[in-house]
């Protein structure tokens, strides 16, 4: 008990003498600021660098992603552009004489003179690249003598090969909204 | 063999003015008269099994009011030709047989009825588009128009 108060007046005695020594003002020189302060703001500075790093990176791999997703999509339409997609849309159900023939669609059978898959206007029967008087009695002609059973001479759409469609051929042949001539 | 191309001229001028002044007191912009055009096709030795045939009105305020057939009996029912076509300035028509009974040399095909309003002299073209024979072979063949008289 004696021993501790013993030390704890030497320890009391020590602050009082370094309390006493320390007690005027520290001059710090402004180099030693300069230097510090200079050290303090570079490990700042690369800190703040370091944030826009770790900023940039997902923005960059974000517009990445983006321009992947763009390229799939171009690539999943086949890279046809405008023109060709409306090339390949399906036939127009109202494309008939009365309101012009002028449609021109792939056929994939055979006609008479078309071979597989040749480019075959509507009504083009004989396969000569124009829709005229001769197509619906060429067709006329085949169906008299019954072979005229090729679902692509179907042009009335009706699913069958008669002559409603020789009549049809021939009201495209003479129409002035397209079809003829 | 592809058909080629025939024209034929018609200016149904002065033979229709001329009768038409006999009882004409309207005046000429107000005038109205019906008038008939017959269409000829020329096919020589080869029979006539479908043809088709453009007419333009070149000149003139015509209006195509009717279609007639034609002469042979394969023809005599009124060829094919759009109705939409009746009030503009071009009308195609056109017609096939398929029997044996068909016409050769000169034939008339058609006969368009005609609306002729005004004095103007209507001026008239046909041009043959095709024409083919029993076989489905096209051929080289005239057409001519010709001034049906009024009616």
């Amino acid at each position: 008990m004696t021993d501790r108060s013993d030390d704890e007046r030497e320890l009391e005695a020590l602050r009082r003498v370094l309390r006493a020594e320390y007690r005027g003002r520290v001059e710090v020189p402004a180099a030693v600021d300069e230097a510090l302060l200079a050290r303090s703001r570079l490990p700042l500075a690369r800190l703040r660098r370091r944030r826009w790093l770790r900023l940039a990176a997902p923005a960059t791999a974000a517009a990445g992603l983006a321009l992947l997703v763009y390229l799939g999509r171009t690539a999943s339409d086949g890279g046809a552009g405008p023109q060709e997609r409306t090339a390949q849309a399906p036939e127009v159900p109202d494309a008939r004489p009365s309101g012009g023939a002028e449609t021109v669609t792939v056929a994939q059978g055979t006609g008479p003179t078309g071979g597989v898959g040749s480019r075959q206007r509507r009504g083009d029967v004989n396969g000569d690249g124009c829709v005229n008087i001769l197509d619906a009695f060429v067709l006329a002609k085949a169906l008299e003598r019954g072979g005229a059973r090729r679902g692509e001479w179907d042009w009335s759409g009706d699913g069958r090969v008669d002559r409603a469609d020789v009549e049809w051929v021939a009201r495209a042949a003479v129409s002035i909204t397209g079809g003829g001539t | 063999m592809t058909a080629r191309p025939a024209t034929a001229l018609l200016v149904l001028g002065l033979a229709v003015a001329t009768a038409d002044a006999v009882r004409a007191d309207a005046p000429d912009a107000a005038r109205v008269r019906f008038v008939r055009v017959a269409i000829y096709i020329h096919s020589g030795v080869r029979a006539l099994a479908a043809w088709q045939v453009e007419v333009v009105v070149r000149a003139g305020d015509v209006e195509v009011v009717g279609v007639e057939g034609g002469e042979h009996p394969a023809y005599a029912e009124p060829a094919y030709y759009d109705p939409a076509a009746l009030r503009q300035h071009r009308l195609v028509l056109a017609a096939f047989d398929t029997g044996t009974n068909l016409p050769t040399g000169r034939t008339r095909v058609a006969t368009l009825h005609l609306m002729v309003r005004g004095a103007a002299a209507p001026e008239l073209e046909a041009r043959l588009v095709v024409a083919a024979d029993p076989d489905g072979r096209s051929f080289d063949a005239a057409v001519t128009i010709e001034d049906g008289g009024e009616r």
